[in-house]
């Protein structure tokens, strides 16, 4: 890839996601450009769970405030945090929030940044491999019109 | 009468402990009916699967494939909100076929109304995503089967949720005018008053997003400057609703302030769109507070058969006036533009 990109790069706080970011940010130090880092606002985000529904990230959401205009605005506080990797690198970027499934809100903010690939961490979450459900990369590449790039997270021990 | 299609013992969609779209919503909905006392002006019928046939007119078949071979599979987390199971694929048949019934016991004469008590909800599934909860598009299946008959249908969708599923899949149809009032900002993010529709059907999607605290009177408002002078243009012969009741100020998902005397106020005013009886079919979406989901049910049923139930007073005052003039405006551009 020729000249400065624009970056799209999805964030949710995890460690899979710093990695994601950290590329993203090397590849820019590289080409110029910017990086444009997005959380996606879910329904069930504000919400406190007792016991997981069924994808396990129950412990991310315990303590969750109560509405879900609260919710944005701490999130918005704390998206700064998330986005460490960037501002260490020092490349241009910007970081925010926005309403929808992962895979909707990344799609919308390539269009909207009219961004060069799109840049997710790699969790081992539900989903089976081969089908189009269950994974943001795998949503991802079936609807995105510009490249995908998955970036392994740190190493996890295998499962089961 | 009302015609009620529900099947809570067939209900088999587990989203797991802790998740708020889970099956005891289906008891509590259908519970309205008793704490109105319109259980005498009810015509139970049975829910049927919906068709491959029927879900293609909403779906890309190869997405219909992929979620049925997923729950087969044993399902799972399909984003962070939404979840499958094995006996989540001939649940969410049931509820795509449910609606469909509905207007087929309305066409019989079977009642005046219908009210479709299944899960999970639709609105936000689109032609080829899960999302929101939501699996199959439960209105737009049985919008699409009308379509496909050569009539014209208004989607009214109260839920605090845009309903980006329905949205999209009718965005260039213009035999399908959907008309949505929602929470602004919140998911799914779409919904703006600027998105009135594609190329092929300009002026057939209206949205009226309003500001966390409105109260039943902003809603009102939106109904009277937006909805019903679109439907007078477009002269629906079918109303659905996707009635979601987490607009309910007790709501834990989303932060309205509405009452269960403001969903029969809402209901009264959809209903009287129809172009006469058995045209009217609510059809269940969101709704998480189970208490607030019985009595927002059970008033919005009185208030289509005519009688009251009014366990709490409208509410009025919140904010959102001036949102629902500026969608008003938006709209009024939109038009003049084209
Ligand atoms: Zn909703």
């Amino acid at each position: 890839m020729k000249g400065p990109v624009t970056v799209v790069v999805g964030t949710d706080g995890s460690a899979a996601a710093a990695c994601a970011m950290r590329w993203s940010a090397d590849l820019v130090q590289a080409t110029g450009g910017e990086v444009v880092a997005v959380h996606a606002l879910g329904l069930l985000s504000h919400m406190p769970t007792n016991g997981s529904p069924a994808n396990g990230e129950g412990d991310r959401r315990a303590a969750a405030p109560h509405t879900a205009a609260e919710h944005r605005t701490q999130i918005e506080a704390q998206l700064h945090r998330w986005c460490v990797p960037l501002q260490a690198s020092g490349v241009a970027h910007r970081c925010f929030v926005s309403d929808g499934s992962p895979v909707l809100a990344l799609l919308q903010a390539a269009t909207d940044a009219a961004a060069d690939l799109i840049v997710v961490g790699r969790r081992g979450s539900g989903g089976f491999p081969g089908l189009l459900l269950g994974s943001t990369s795998h949503e991802l590449t079936a609807h995105a019109h510009l490249p995908v790039v998955v970036v392994p997270g740190p190493v996890e021990p295998p499962a089961r | 009468m009302l015609v009620v299609v529900s099947a809570p013992d067939l209900d088999d969609h587990r989203t797991g402990a802790g998740h708020p779209e889970q099956p005891a919503r289906m008891p509590a909905a259908l519970g309205g009916i008793d704490a109105a006392g319109v259980r005498d002006a009810v015509v139970t019928v049975a829910p049927r699967p919906a068709t491959e046939a029927e879900l293609a007119r909403a779906h890309r078949s190869t997405y219909v494939d992929a979620l049925r071979s997923f729950c087969h599979a044993g399902g799972g987390a399909i984003d962070p909100d939404t979840v499958a199971v094995p006996g989540s694929w001939d649940t969410a048949l049931l509820a795509a076929g449910a609606p469909i019934v509905a207007t087929e016991a309305l066409r019989r004469g079977d009642g005046d109304a219908a009210f479709v008590a299944m899960r999970p909800p639709g609105h936000h599934a689109t032609e080829d995503q899960a999302m929101g909860f939501c699996l199959i598009n439960n209105v737009a299946v049985a919008a699409a089967s009308l379509v496909a008959g050569g009539e014209r249908v208004l989607i009214v969708d109260w839920d605090v949720h845009h309903g980006n599923g329905t949205q999209a899949i009718f965005w260039n149809e213009p035999n399908v005018l959907y008309v949505s009032t929602h929470q602004w900002p919140l998911f799914p993010g779409t919904g703006r008053a600027t998105e009135t529709g594609g190329p092929g059907a300009p002026g057939t999607t209206l949205n009226v997003p309003v500001p966390p605290g409105a109260t039943g009177d902003v809603l009102l408002q939106a109904y009277d400057e937006v909805l019903v002078p679109a439907v007078e243009r477009f002269a629906p012969d079918w109303v659905l609703v996707s009635a979601g009741f987490d607009g309910h100020r007790r709501d834990p998902l989303a932060d309205l302030s509405l009452t269960a005397g403001d969903f029969a106020d809402l209901a009264a005013r959809v209903h009287a769109l129809a172009p006469g009886p058995g045209r009217t079919v609510l059809v269940l979406e969101g709704g998480y507070d189970e208490e607030a989901l019985r009595l927002s049910v059970g008033a919005s049923l009185a208030a289509v058969l005519g009688t009251s139930f009014r366990p709490e007073q409208a509410s009025s005052g919140g904010p959102g006036s001036s949102a629902v003039t500026a969608a008003r405006q938006a709209h009024e551009d939109s038009a003049a533009a084209r």
